[in-house]
């Protein structure tokens, strides 16, 4: 297909896009059965009028959003904005793209969450934590309160035990 | 959706972008994959609900062939007036193209039994032979005079074939 040409009067009349293809999709309409060459050319011309506005109005709201490229959300703001387009045109476009949302809340920005580290490592700050006991009968409070209090002397303590006596 | 039901990318790509180089002063614009698409689909839709409203009118007008009229008035109709001066201007000049052309086949029809020897070996016009099949895709002869023209005096198209 040749670009379109000039002409003296500047008009352009070479179509762009190839009659038969819009003549096929005309046809699909069942309603439609007979068109004249001179409508079908107009029917033509029009469509590559109303792409041009599309992609005009599409992107004054590229540029209004500072934005380099046009994607489906500018042409579906391009639509929105033109009554006579959005009535045909809006329920037509693809939906715009929504973000999934989760299941369940995820976790806050400062902790995200890390795969389990491998057997046998430790975390770096566990050696500011207290030891955790692996008994779990030794983590339990002792039943007697006499004897879950430490000794106030250890000195003293140590004088009661016995010492072992060398006999020999 | 077949490619036969839609219309060609590569010329939605070049109108779509042609148009984009003239929009912005600073820089040229680019445009999506889906973009793209969606711009194919609309000129698609746009076909139909052209064709449906002139197609509306052409039945209230009781005639069976859309016409150049029933076009104009749909274009109206579908609040797209600022179309019509383009169109008009562009339509001027497809019947001055289509007269030149009709004026060169009656011509070249005496001119025939001469012409055929100094053509004979050459290739065919590549125009002249773009038109014929044009016309044998609407099932119609090209040396037809008035019997299949439509009512404004163009060749018809049949889209029930």
């Amino acid at each position: 297909m040749v670009m379109a040409e000039e002409e003296e009067s500047g008009v352009s009349i070479q179509l762009e896009f190839p009659k038969g293809r819009v003549k096929k999709i005309m046809a699909l309409d069942k309603d439609v059965k007979r068109v004249s060459s001179e409508a079908l050319f107009l029917v033509s011309r029009s469509t590559e009028l109303f792409l041009q506005f599309l992609a005009e109005k599409s992107a004054q709201v590229a540029i209004e959003k500072k934005r380099k490229t046009v994607n489906l959300e500018h042409i579906r703001e391009a639509v929105k904005r033109h009554q006579p387009t959005r009535d045909f045109l809006l329920d037509e476009l693809p939906p715009p793209s929504q973000p999934t949302k989760p299941d369940r809340p995820t976790q806050p920005a400062g902790r995200p969450k890390l795969d389990p580290p491998p057997r046998g490592t430790r975390r770096i700050d566990l050696f500011f934590r207290k030891p955790e006991l692996d008994d779990p009968a030794q983590a339990q409070p002792p039943e007697n309160p006499a004897q879950a209090q430490p000794p106030e002397n250890p000195d003293q303590d140590q004088a009661q035990s016995p010492v072992p006596v060398d006999e020999s | 959706m077949s490619e036969a039901e839609e219309l060609p990318r590569s010329i939605v790509r070049r109108v779509v972008k042609d148009k984009l180089s003239r929009c912005s002063e600073d820089g040229e614009i680019s445009v999506s994959k889906d973009a793209l698409l969606a711009f194919s689909e609309s000129g698609r839709i746009f076909i139909h609900y052209l064709s449906a409203t002139a197609n509306d009118i052409c039945k209230e007008s009781k005639r069976q062939i859309i016409n150049v009229e029933d076009v104009f008035k749909a274009l109206e109709e579908t609040e797209f007036p600022e179309f019509l001066r383009p169109l008009k201007a562009s339509l001027e000049e497809f019947r001055k193209k289509n007269a030149g052309k009709k004026a060169a086949v009656s011509k070249g029809k005496d001119d025939e039994p001469r012409k055929k020897r100094k053509l004979e070996g050459e290739s065919p016009d590549k125009g002249e032979g773009s038109d014929k099949a044009e016309l044998s895709d609407k099932g119609e002869d090209p040396d037809k005079g008035e019997s299949d023209k439509g009512e404004s005096g163009d060749e018809t198209n049949d889209l029930k074939e």
